[in-house]
C-alpha cells in the first residue's frame, strides 16, 4: 500500500482547493471531525439537526427536553465521534444517540411521577405550541394536517416509547426496518410487529382523521416498494 | 414460502396489512393480500386507513435545526474540556511523600495498558492540538490534558466494547491516587522498573496518572485472548507505537514470566519487536519512541500510523535517522522508507503547524477515499508479506462511512 500522495505538499504550495463540505459524505465528515477538524460539525448538523429534534420531539413529548437533548446528542456525535463504526449509516448511529438518551430521560421521569404529572403538563403545552408555530410554517398548511398534527401527538402520547420510536423512524424519518432494527436493537421482525400495533393503536386513537372515503389506493399485486422478506409474524 | 392458510382470512390479511403497506411481503403474499382486498370492503377499510395514517404523518411538520446549535455544541464540548481537565489537575497535586512512594510503584502490567491507552488516542490527541492552537493556550498543556482525558474515554470504549464474555474488571475509585496501586494488586503483578519509566517522566508524561484507567485496562490485556478481535489489533497497534522498543522487550519478557495467556497475534508481535530491537541495540543511546516508526508497525494501517506518527511535542528526530534506524532494523524495502519519510514530513507539518487546516483536511478526505482495504502487513521469515483485508477490521479511522 502506498501513501496516496508521493509527497507531501511543501506549505508554499499548500494551495489546496477550497472544501465543499456539503459535497462530502457523512462518513467523510466524521473522518474530518476525528481528525479535529471541528467545521465538519455545521454540515453535520444542518443534515441531521432537525431530523434529530423532530424524532425527539415526538418521542420525549417536550419541546423543551427535546431540545436540550438535541444538543446533548450532537456534543457526543463530537465527542464520540472516534467511536462511529463506519459499518453503520450515520442517521442510525445519531438516532441510536437520541433513543438512548430519550430512554435514559423518560426512564428518569417514570422516578419522579408527582413531578411528572406537572412536566408533562408544561410538556404537552410546550410541544403543541411548537406543532402549531411549525404547523403554521409549514408547506401543507392545510386545515386537517394542522388539526391532524395536533391530534396525532395527542395519539402517539398514549403508545409506549418504543411503539413512538418505531413508528415516528418509519413513517416520520423514512429509515428502513433493518436500520431501525439497528436503532432499537431488535430483529427487522421484531420492528414490523411493532410497527404494526403502533399503526392499529393509533389507527383507532385517530379514526375521525383517517376515513375511508379520502383517497387510497392499492398498491398493484406485482409491486415491489421494498424487498419482500417475510412473511409471517411469530 | 407462502403463509400457512389461515382460518379466518380477513384476520390472517389485517395483519399483513402494514408491510403490504411497506411493500415487505413476498409476491405470493401480496398477490393474496391484494386479492383479497379487492373483495372484502372491511379489510381494505382498515388497510385505507393505514395508508391514511401513513400519508398524515409523512406530512406532519418538521421542527427546523434548533438555532444556534452548532455553537452550543462547540461550547458544551469546550466545557467539558475545561472541567475534565481541571479535575485532572486536581488529581495530580497530591503526590505521595516519599515515605509512601513504594505503594506508587506501579503494576507493570497497568503501565502497559495505559500505554495502550495512550497511543490510541493519538488521533484525538492530534484534535487536541489543533483546539490548543486555536485557543491559544499553552500548547503542552492543552496536549497533555488531552491526552489524559481521551485515555479515560477509551479506557470506557475498549471496556464496553471487548468484554464480551470476559468478566468485568474491578475499577479504581478515581479519588485517592496513593490508594489504587494496592487495589490493583494482583498476585501476578510485578512492579515495573522504575528505569523503564524514567524516560516517560523525562519526556512530560506522569506514568502514576495512568493507574487509574490501567487498572481497568490490565485485566483486559490479561484476558487478551478473550478479547473481540476488532478491539485487539487496535490495542497491539497503539501499545507497539507507544514505549520505546526496549521497554516493550522488557515489558513482553515480563508478561512471558508471569505465565500470561498469549497469542499468536501476540506472539507475531514480540517477536518483530524484538527483532527490531536487536538491532537497535547497538546504537541506541537515546529514546527512540516507535510511535515514530509507525509505518513499521506491522498491525497498523497507514492513515493511524501517519496519525499516530503525531508526537506528543515538537521533538524532531531527523529524516537521515529514521532512514538509519529502519535500515538497522533490515527494513530495507524504498517504499517502506519513503512511507516513513512522508509520514514524518506530514508529522511535521502538522506539528509544526504549517499546513493550513484545508489542506489537511484535504489530504484526510483523499486518505479515507483511498483505503478502501487495509492491507495488514505481516512478517514471516524476516521477509514482509503484504495481505489485503476487508475494510472493516483495525480501527475506524480507515474507512468512510456509508453515503446516503
Amino acid at each position: 500500500m502506498a501513501l496516496p500522495f508521493r509527497r507531501v505538499p511543501s506549505p508554499e504550495v499548500a494551495a489546496a482547493p477550497r472544501i465543499d463540505f456539503e459535497a462530502l459524505s457523512d462518513g467523510e465528515l466524521m473522518q474530518l471531525l476525528v481528525h479535529g477538524d471541528d467545521r465538519a460539525l455545521m454540515p453535520i448538523i444542518d443534515r441531521y439537526g432537525g431530523r434529530v429534534r423532530t424524532y425527539l420531539g415526538h418521542v420525549t413529548r417536550d419541546g423543551s427536553w427535546a431540545d436540550d437533548l438535541t444538543q446533548e446528542v450532537f456534543v457526543r456525535v463530537f465527542e464520540s465521534a472516534s467511536t462511529f463504526d463506519p459499518r453503520f449509516a450515520f442517521q442510525v448511529w445519531v438516532f441510536r444517540i437520541a433513543r438512548n438518551l430519550a430512554v435514559d430521560l423518560l426512564r428518569r421521569q417514570s422516578t419522579q411521577r408527582k413531578l411528572r404529572d406537572t412536566l408533562e403538563e408544561r410538556a404537552a403545552e410546550s410541544e403543541r405550541q411548537s406543532i402549531r408555530s411549525r404547523a403554521a410554517s409549514s408547506p401543507l398548511q392545510g386545515l386537517v394536517e394542522v388539526e391532524f398534527a395536533e391530534h396525532f401527538e395527542r395519539a402517539l402520547k398514549r403508545l409506549p416509547e418504543i411503539f413512538r420510536t418505531v413508528f415516528v423512524l418509519r413513517e416520520v424519518e423514512g429509515l428502513a426496518y433493518e436500520e431501525i432494527a439497528e436503532v432499537v436493537d431488535a430483529s427487522p421482525k421484531t420492528v414490523s410487529t411493532r410497527l404494526h400495533r403502533a399503526r392499529l393503536q393509533l389507527r383507532k386513537l385517530l379514526s375521525p382523521y383517517l376515513d375511508p372515503f379520502r383517497e387510497g389506493h392499492l398498491p398493484s399485486s406485482s409491486s415491489s416498494e421494498g424487498e419482500a422478506s417475510e412473511e409471517q409474524e411469530s | 414460502m407462502n403463509a400457512p392458510a389461515p382460518s379466518n382470512p380477513c384476520s390472517a390479511v389485517r395483519d399483513l396489512a402494514s408491510r403490504y403497506l411497506d411493500g415487505r411481503l413476498s409476491a405470493p403474499s401480496r398477490a393474496r393480500v391484494h386479492a383479497h382486498l379487492k373483495e372484502c370492503g372491511d379489510c381494505l377499510e382498515t388497510y385505507r386507513s393505514l395508508q391514511r395514517l401513513s400519508t398524515l404523518a409523512r406530512a406532519l411538520p418538521r421542527a427546523d435545526v434548533p438555532a444556534d446549535l452548532a455553537r452550543r455544541v462547540r461550547r458544551t464540548v469546550s466545557e467539558r474540556r475545561q472541567q475534565t481537565l481541571a479535575h485532572l489537575q486536581l488529581d495530580e497535586a497530591p503526590l505521595a511523600p516519599a515515605k509512601d512512594r513504594a505503594a506508587l510503584r506501579l503494576p507493570w502490567r497497568g503501565i502497559a495498558a495505559a500505554a495502550v491507552l495512550v497511543a490510541s488516542c493519538s488521533a484525538a490527541l492530534f484534535a487536541g492540538y489543533k483546539l490548543g492552537r486555536q485557543d491559544e493556550r499553552g500548547e503542552t498543556d492543552q496536549l497533555i490534558a488531552d491526552l489524559r482525558e481521551d485515555r479515560d474515554r477509551f479506557a470506557e470504549l475498549a471496556i464496553n466494547q471487548g468484554r464480551d464474555g470476559v468478566p468485568p474488571a474491578p475499577r479504581a475509585p478515581r479519588g485517592d491516587l496513593a490508594d489504587a496501586p494496592e487495589r490493583a494488586r494482583t498476585p501476578l503483578v510485578q512492579e515495573i522498573d522504575p528505569g523503564i519509566l524514567q524516560p516517560y517522566r523525562e519526556k512530560g508524561f506522569q506514568p502514576e496518572h495512568f493507574v487509574r484507567s490501567a487498572h481497568s485496562l490490565w485485566s483486559d490485556l490479561r484476558s487478551f485472548d478473550q478479547l473481540d478481535p476488532e478491539v485487539r489489533r487496535p490495542l497491539l497497534s497503539a501499545q507497539l507505537s507507544c514505549f520505546d522498543l526496549p521497554s516493550q522487550v522488557a515489558i513482553y519478557d515480563q508478561l512471558a514470566s508471569t505465565g500470561a495467556p498469549q497469542s499468536d497475534e501476540l506472539a507475531e508481535v514480540i517477536a518483530f519487536v524484538r527483532r527490531l530491537s536487536q538491532q537497535l541495540e547497538r546504537s541506541t543511546d537515546e529514546l527512540v519512541p516507535s510511535r515514530l516508526l509507525g509505518s513499521a508497525d506491522p498491525f497498523a494501517a497507514l492513515p493511524v500510523s501517519l496519525v499516530e506518527a503525531v508526537p506528543p511535542s515538537r521533538t524532531r528526530i531527523a529524516d537521515e535517522r529514521i532512514e538509519e534506524i529502519l535500515r538497522a532494523s533490515g527494513e530495507t524495502n524504498p517504499s517502506v522508507l519513503e512511507r516513513v519519510r512522508s509520514a514524518m514530513a506530514v508529522k511535521q507539518a502538522f506539528v509544526g503547524g504549517e499546513m493550513n487546516s484545508d489542506l489537511q483536511s484535504t489530504l484526510i478526505i483523499q486518505i479515507v477515499r483511498t483505503e478502501q482495504t487495509n492491507v495488514r502487513r505481516v512478517f514471516e521469515n524476516g521477509k514482509e508479506v503484504r495481505r489485503e483485508e476487508s475494510s472493516t477490521s483495525s480501527t475506524q479511522q480507515v474507512t468512510g462511512g456509508t453515503e446516503h
